[in-house]
């Protein structure tokens, strides 16, 4: 047995540390050994040659890096090591990932934002989009509603088009549609490219930034496992309230005396305070839970990691109709096949299913039903009385009858009725796997081969039963449909990449190829009369009309190609210089115009290292700069716009010489054809500094941004005498300016004591800046009975509302006989005190529609976010708060147009007299002045919210008594999501986010994000 | 070798270069024309038949509330209309959708790999249907574009207004090239497609409304479109066509009675490829204008609730004789059932005719977007009562031969044909058929406003404050719709607004 040459152990603060490099080192026998310390912080140099001047530098990521020198190694003796690491406290090492390749913080010249895994895996997010909520400056990130499984919005630097504005997705180097699938507890860091200097390598896709995963990798060191998991229960954070039956009976009393009608309900008082719809809707401790286990392990020449998850999680309303779970599978590996060869791959398989129950929609949604349904209604009718009038298709519920209104007979249902009868259910397999190879040419010089798939097959599955829950709601015969798409996509890649410094020069390059194509085909079918009423029996094959069977099948493909490169050059890490170029081509696009190129240069100055800068306070300082040039090609549904396709499905109903009907399957031209049309393209323009000082405890970034949008992709308005569709043509320009700021704490108070904050506040402007339509405005989402409510037009905020201003109320009859145009006649004629009193904003002596001007901003001004951890002993304690300032909302949950609809307590303030000073109109059953029927601000409210998004309390066992037990790194945790939200909204939630730009901040009873309390453990074994 | 890369074809899709190539292709096209014949719903619920209806004097607007469908509440007296209100867009886009089908058929139809025979009828049913549309096109917004091959280059699009004397010309020379290509037969043979005798009907019925509101003749080309001319035609329909009056008059509105004898022309309705929904009817074969007539709120055996739009008025049912069988096969009343909802300018009658009676029911489930109901576009009885007026003081034993023949059959006494006997008797027989507005227009409007502002009587069922049915119609407008703001807009405007807006 040979006597170790050097032995020594790693610690820091907390315990013996594994996995810190070490280097023997002996520059004037010019000789270098690498060691790792292992899981016991226990590393060895067996047999080192005997000399002087031998220095061990041990080095760490989050650590900052120590040199001991001066030792001199003699055969057959053994010198002993002690170390303490100490955390790193400056940020500048650190690394960031950049498109096809990583860079060094402090050498990154462009807007990326990181977010790590200790953030990820403290906050345990359902999905990992939500990790970035609030997490970094210039994104966006709001729930489109609380349902689970349901996507999230995400809009970095504001929203650039019309069409789809969500970033590309790039996990482990394959561009994905969305990452939903993804386990959050596999990913190691997300990297978000903002500016389109970083972007641009991205080219036809970056416009509307580009978000970089990477999942972990194998960790070297012997087998581990690690096992995380939580079980947390789930409430609605607040309820709206409406008016009790009293209360009910008592308004609509009032709404027929305005009305001159009689009154309906003779003693309010008698119904007492009725059914609370929401109580009965919402869901009480809905559960969510998640485990994941992982393994991983490996040596200097291969390494893995494996995981397995399995998350779930019921809906605050729908109970299990609305539901969400999810399992999956990864393993990652590299292997070091030669000292110039390295090859890897990454598997990942994701099976989801979820159901869902309608939610924010005025027609059929649970939420906005429950708000309007009368509460004299009972939840189950148990009066045999009338029960014995009730129709044989009544919706039977655990209880009993649904109880179906006797008031509202049609518009609003009995809202858990509509829940039980809700049957939709999708399901998802997910296979993404790439590998690839890469190989070291020469010093500095590799290459890069890579192949990836990406095969989802996606199968849904509705019942729709038999039912009658009113006159307008209801279904004769049931009927089952399913349908089933497979979506496969491959992608290759090949990347050249060289890296070299010479003196104080240092040179990178990268050139690169990839080619991508996507091809979608689905089927699908439906048949009447299912034979049961089991929901999980719903299969075609078990519908019994067979004359009725549909079946449908088609498909879509999509291919891209492109080139890039990029160059980097910077001179003693105080100049910093970097371009970048791609070439991209793509199926979607007019046969005259598949090719585009995207250029971007972006240039730093590390000020710090100048010779002249001599502020001991600070101690990194870098200005940068950037342009460049993005694309973006997700440009909706139809994927062949240059294509002149003929429609199938225009049919007309023949009779046969029998006499009997019927459909004779007749086509015709669809939407116009345009071979010219191109990329819409996104300019900008970045400006931003990074500074560091005291040591590191501070840190703190901005940057200003200049984003123009133009090219946008239009159906543009065509004379209809046209008679087709219009194409889509290139017409539009959106600009969004905006500054956002870091800001970064990080001290040791004591050494038991450590705190860190970050600070990220973000401003931006939107601003559409042409629309080449004759109106120069495009018309939004709808809102019931008054058309149109968002609004694009030139000058204006992306989506904003269009509706009239208002002055106050009327208080008596001489106000109204004196709001008189020029000529004298009364601009409100049918106006009676109590009645909304609208501007005649463009004074043309009549309120119509050209007095219509924008009356609320969906966009925030400011969206905000404050995280703080500390760490005391053993104890951790963090708080994460976002905020959005400056946006509006619509509530819109009331449905003033059906009269007799129940109504939010809020329109108690409504007017009832002469010097009253209500918000609301008077309450009438004849509404002839228009006060609800025309939009107007009286109805937009603020938006602003504090959200305490994440509130964490954890507890790791000291290792020496977990390891007792076999284990280490045990933890611990209490966490509470969205446990306050501050905002003078009086919906369901002011977090509303939208697919669609256009249809954005209007509240029709949004699902509203639930308060959860989750108690979680970690170990490792 | 990258070209090709990306030069993907749509995989599941025919493109135009690779359509319209032979007989099967061509009757696939011809049906996409038609398809448009059934369209109710685009840009807000509007089918023609339920907006001739609310403009009448025989129906108020209706709908659920003040809100509900605001562009069809302006109907009523075309005193409250809004300029920009998106849903007088629909009919304009719907009407120039089938022109434009039209046109390129007719465009594609000689390269067609296809018999002569095939042709020649194939081009007479796509200029009849373009008459169809012009007409309807015509009668509801006046002055419009007349286009009658397709639009392919931008540089075209932006097309001024004809003169109405342009367009119904181009009405009177399609039907009159239809009429010598269409077969003799009836729509039961021809399998609901269109015949001679409704062409032949159409012209009657195109050449009254021209000549009643602009007091002129048309030309067909070089035939001139006259009185005479449209006498002939209808004496060949009644003589050679074999069309009979059904004789129960309730049947002439029962499933069994579809393309029947007493139908001249028919556009055919169905749950055959239903909608999934009412906000995709275009997609279906169903008749929106049934959903929207039926009362709101009902839960009945027989009939199905529905949108309670273009309610009956007291006028109309003031104006049935009081033994006429036909008033009670018209109006379905409110009072037979046992819950309703009283909407806006509930007046308790519905329309009957066209009613969502269990019959017409889609068995698919959803009934709303479906329903089967034919739309019986030109009766026999009309054709007679056409024939009648025009052979007024002319052969007037020949219209009071007519005009007895229609009252025959309900049983009612014979009374002389003149002006005011055949107006009387044209509202109660074809009440609720879409077919009286048109009627008002051309016996001129001081006749409409009478007609108009007296359906400002309140019936007994009626609901409501008396200021919803107070009639004042604003003669201004002519009793045209105005011309889409939108559409001025696009144009920069070339198109002009019409009179009185």
């Amino acid at each position: 047995q040979t006597t170790p040459s050097v032995k020594g152990v790693v610690k820091d603060d907390l315990g013996v540390l594994a996995g810190v490099s070490v280097i023997a080192e002996n520059k004037s026998a010019n000789f270098k050994q690498v060691s790792v310390a292992n899981e016991n912080g226990v590393f060895t140099f067996a047999k080192l040659p005997a000399g002087e001047g031998y220095s061990f530098t041990f080095s760490f990521v989050g650590y900052e890096t120590q040199t001991l020198s001066g030792y001199t190694i003699k055969d057959g003796s053994t010198v002993s090591l002690a170390v303490t690491m100490k955390e790193s406290v400056t940020s500048l090492n650190q690394v960031v990932v950049i498109g096809y390749g990583t860079q060094k913080k402090e050498k990154t010249v462009t807007a990326i934002s990181s977010v790590g895994q200790d953030f990820i895996n403290k906050q345990q997010v359902p999905r990992i989009e939500q990790a970035l909520q609030g997490s970094t400056p210039g994104v966006m990130v709001l729930g489109a509603t609380g349902q689970p499984g349901e996507k999230p919005m995400i809009r970095i630097r504001g929203t650039g088009t019309n069409q789809n504005p969500d970033p590309l997705y790039v996990v482990d180097g394959f561009p994905v549609e969305s990452i939903e699938y993804l386990n959050p507890g596999d990913i190691d860091r997300i990297d978000i490219l903002k500016d389109a200097a970083s972007s641009a390598i991205y080219g036809s896709r970056g416009a509307n930034g580009v978000v970089l995963v990477t999942t972990k990798t194998g960790k070297k060191g012997e087998t581990s496992i690690t096992y995380d998991g939580y079980y947390g229960i789930q409430n609605n954070w607040r309820s709206v309230p409406v008016l009790n039956a009293t209360q009910y009976a008592e308004m609509m009393n009032e709404g027929a005396l305005n009305a001159k009608q009689p009154i309906k309900y003779a003693d309010p008082s008698a119904f007492g305070n009725g059914t609370n719809w929401q109580d009965a809707v919402f869901n009480k401790n809905a559960p969510v839970t998640n485990h994941q286990l992982s393994v991983t392990g490996g040596t200097d020449k291969a390494n893995y990691i494996t995981s397995f998850s399995y998350f779930s999680q019921q809906g605050i309303v729908g109970g299990d109709k609305s539901k969400f779970d999810r399992y999956t599978l990864r393993f990652n590996g590299d292997q070091k096949v030669k000292d110039f060869l390295k090859i890897g791959a990454n598997i990942n398989y994701t099976f989801s299913e979820n159901k869902g129950i309608s939610s924010n929609a005025a027609y059929g949604g649970v939420l906005n039903n429950a708000i309007n349904l009368d509460p004299i209604t009972p939840v189950y009718e148990t009066d045999p009385v009338k029960l014995a009038g009730y129709p044989a298709a009544a919706v039977v519920g655990k209880n009993g009858i649904y109880g179906i209104s006797n008031i509202l007979l049609d518009g609003p249902t009995n809202p858990l009725a509509g829940i039980e009868i809700a049957n939709a259910y999708n399901k998802t397999d997910k296979l993404l796997s790439n590998a690839y190879a890469e190989l070291n040419i020469w010093k500095g010089l590799k290459f890069k081969s890579s192949f990836g798939i990406d095969l989802s097959n996606y199968s849904n599955k509705n019942y729709s039963p038999v039912y009658f829950m009113n006159s307008a709601s209801k279904r004769d015969i049931s009927s089952v449909a399913q349908s089933y798409y497979r979506n496969y996509t491959w992608q290759i890649e090949n990347v050249l990449s060289y890296s070299e410094t010479f003196g104080k020069h240092t040179f990178g390059a990268v050139l690169g190829q990839s080619a991508l194509k996507q091809t979608v085909e689905n089927m699908g079918g439906s048949r009447l009369n299912l034979l049961t009423n089991d929901p999980d029996m719903s299969y075609i094959d078990l519908a019994a009309d067979i004359n009725s069977a549909k079946v449908n099948g088609g498909a879509y493909n999509r291919a891209l190609a492109s080139y890039f490169g990029r160059i980097n050059y910077d001179y003693d890490g105080k100049y910093l210089l970097s371009g970048s170029i791609r070439r991209d081509g793509s199926s979607r696009f007019g046969r005259n115009n598949p090719y585009a190129t995207f250029p971007s240069v972006s240039g730093g100055w590390v000020i710090s290292r100048e010779s002249f800068f001599n502020v001991k306070a600070i101690n990194s300082l870098k200005l940068r700069a950037s342009w460049g040039q993005n694309g973006n090609e997700n440009i909706g549904t139809n994927v062949y716009p240059w294509a002149a396709g003929v429609q199938f499905g225009n049919g007309y109903t023949f009779v046969n010489s029998s006499g009997a009907e019927y459909y004779y399957n007749g086509a015709a031209l669809g939407p116009i054809p345009n071979p010219d049309l191109r990329w819409e393209t996104s300019e900008q323009t970045d400006i931003g500094m990074d500074i560091e000082f005291l040591n590191g405890k501070f840190s703190f970034s901005a940057d200003y941004y200049v984003k123009n949008t133009k090219d946008l992709l239009f159906n543009p308005s065509i004379p209809a005498i046209v008679g087709f569709t219009a194409p889509y043509v290139n017409g539009g320009s959106v600009s969004n300016k905006g500054v956002e700021l870091g800001l970064g704490y990080r001290s040791s108070i004591t050494s038991d004591w450590k705190i860190s904050a970050n600070l990220n506040v973000s401003y931006n402007k939107n601003e559409v800046t042409a629309i080449n339509t004759a109106s120069q405005s495009v018309a939004g989402s709808g809102f019931i009975g008054v058309g149109s409510v968002n609004r694009m037009e030139v000058g204006m905020p992306i989506g904003y509302f269009w509706g009239f201003k208002t002055v106050g109320l009327f208080q008596n009859q001489a106000e109204v006989d004196a709001y008189v145009n020029a000529d004298g006649k009364k601009l409100l004629p049918n106006a009676v005190p109590g009645d909304i009193r609208f501007l005649d904003l463009n004074g043309d002596g009549a309120i119509n529609d050209k007095d219509k001007t924008m009356i609320g901003n969906p966009n925030p001004d400011f969206t905000t976010g404050l995280n703080i951890t500390t760490n005391y002993k053993q104890f951790d304690l963090s708080v994460f708060v976002i905020g959005m300032f400056g946006q509006d909302l619509i509530n819109g949950i009331y449905r003033y147009d059906i009269r007799e609809a129940n109504m939010p307590s809020s329109y108690l303030d409504r007017w009832t007299g002469e010097g009253s000073t209500a918000k609301y109109p008077r309450f009438t059953f004849d509404d002839k002045n228009g006060n609800r029927n025309r939009m107007s601000d009286i109805y937009v409210e603020k938006g602003d919210f504090i959200r305490f998004k994440n509130v964490q309390l954890g507890y790791t066992l000291p290792n020496r008594l977990a390891n007792k037990a076999k284990f280490s790194n045990v933890r611990v945790y209490l966490a509470a999501d969205n446990l306050f939200t501050i905002t003078n909204y009086s919906g369901f939630d002011p977090e509303i986010g939208a697919t669609n730009p256009l249809s954005i901040g209007i509240d029709q009873g949004v699902y509203p994000q639930a308060r959860t309390f989750r108690l979680g453990i970690s170990a490792k074994l | 070798c990258q070209k090709s890369f990306l030069e993907l074809d749509p995989p599941s899709q025919i493109v135009e270069s690779n359509f319209y190539r032979n007989e099967n292709e061509a009757t696939q096209a011809l049906a996409g024309v038609y398809h448009v014949l059934q369209w109710g719903q685009w840009l807000g619920f509007h089918p023609s038949h339920a907006w001739s209806e609310a403009a009448s004097d025989d129906a108020y607007s209706g709908g659920g509330s003040q809100s509900d469908g605001v562009g069809i509440k302006a109907l009523d007296q075309l005193r409250t209309v809004t300029l920009g209100e998106q849903t007088y867009r629909g009919l304009w886009m719907i009407y120039y959708n089938g022109i434009a089908r039209a046109n390129v058929f007719l465009s594609k139809i000689e390269k067609v790999s296809a018999s002569e025979a095939f042709k020649k009828q194939a081009i007479a049913e796509a200029k009849f249907l373009r008459a169809y549309f012009y007409f309807e096109l015509a009668r509801w917004y006046e002055n419009v574009p007349l286009v009658t091959v397709p639009l392919s280059d931008p540089s075209q699009y932006n097309q001024p207004q004809a003169t109405p004397e342009a367009v119904f010309n181009q009405i009177a020379k399609d039907l009159e090239e239809a009429i010598s290509g269409l077969p003799r037969q009836s729509l039961k043979q021809t399998g609901a497609r269109a015949t001679q005798w409704a062409a032949k009907a159409l012209m009657a019925r195109v050449y009254l409304f021209y000549n009643g509101v602009y007091n002129k003749d048309m030309n067909a080309g070089a035939v001139v479109v006259n009185k005479e001319l449209v006498r002939t035609y209808l004496e060949d329909v009644i003589t050679a066509g074999g069309f009979v009056l059904t004789p129960n008059f309730a049947d002439i509105f029962r499933k069994s009675n579809e393309l029947g004898l007493e139908s001249v022309w028919e556009i055919s309705f169905s749950d055959t490829n239903p909608a999934s929904g009412v906000d995709n009817q275009r997609a279906g074969q169903g008749n929106f204008s049934v959903h929207m007539f039926a009362p709101r709120g009902i839960t009945d055996p027989t009939y199905t609730a529905g949108w309670s739009y273009s309610p009956i008025t007291e006028s109309l049912y003031a104006e049935f004789e009081v033994d006429d069988p036909r008033r009670d096969e018209t109006v379905l009343y409110g009072s037979q059932f046992s819950k309703i909802t009283k909407s806006w300018q509930y007046t308790g009658y519905f329309n009957k005719k066209y009613s969502t009676h269990s019959e017409y029911k889609a068995t698919t489930g959803i009934s709303d977007a479906n329903w089967g109901n034919n739309y019986r576009a030109i009766r026999y009885s009309d054709v007679l009562l056409m024939a009648a007026e025009l052979w007024l003081n002319t052969d007037q034993g020949k219209a009071n031969q007519y005009l007895k023949m229609v009252r025959d059959r309900v049983k009612l006494p014979e009374t002389p044909a003149t002006v005011e006997t055949i107006r009387h008797e044209r509202r109660v027989e074809l009440a609720g058929e879409g077919i009286r507005y048109w009627d008002l227009l051309r016996y001129g409007l001081p006749y409409a406003k009478q007609k108009i502002d007296e359906s400002s009587l309140r019936g007994a069922q009626y609901d409501g404050d008396q200021s919803r049915f107070n009639m004042n119609w604003d003669v201004s407008k002519r009793g045209r719709l105005p011309i889409p703001q939108v559409e001025i807009d696009i144009s920069k405007g070339v198109l002009k607004q019409n009179e009185g807006y």
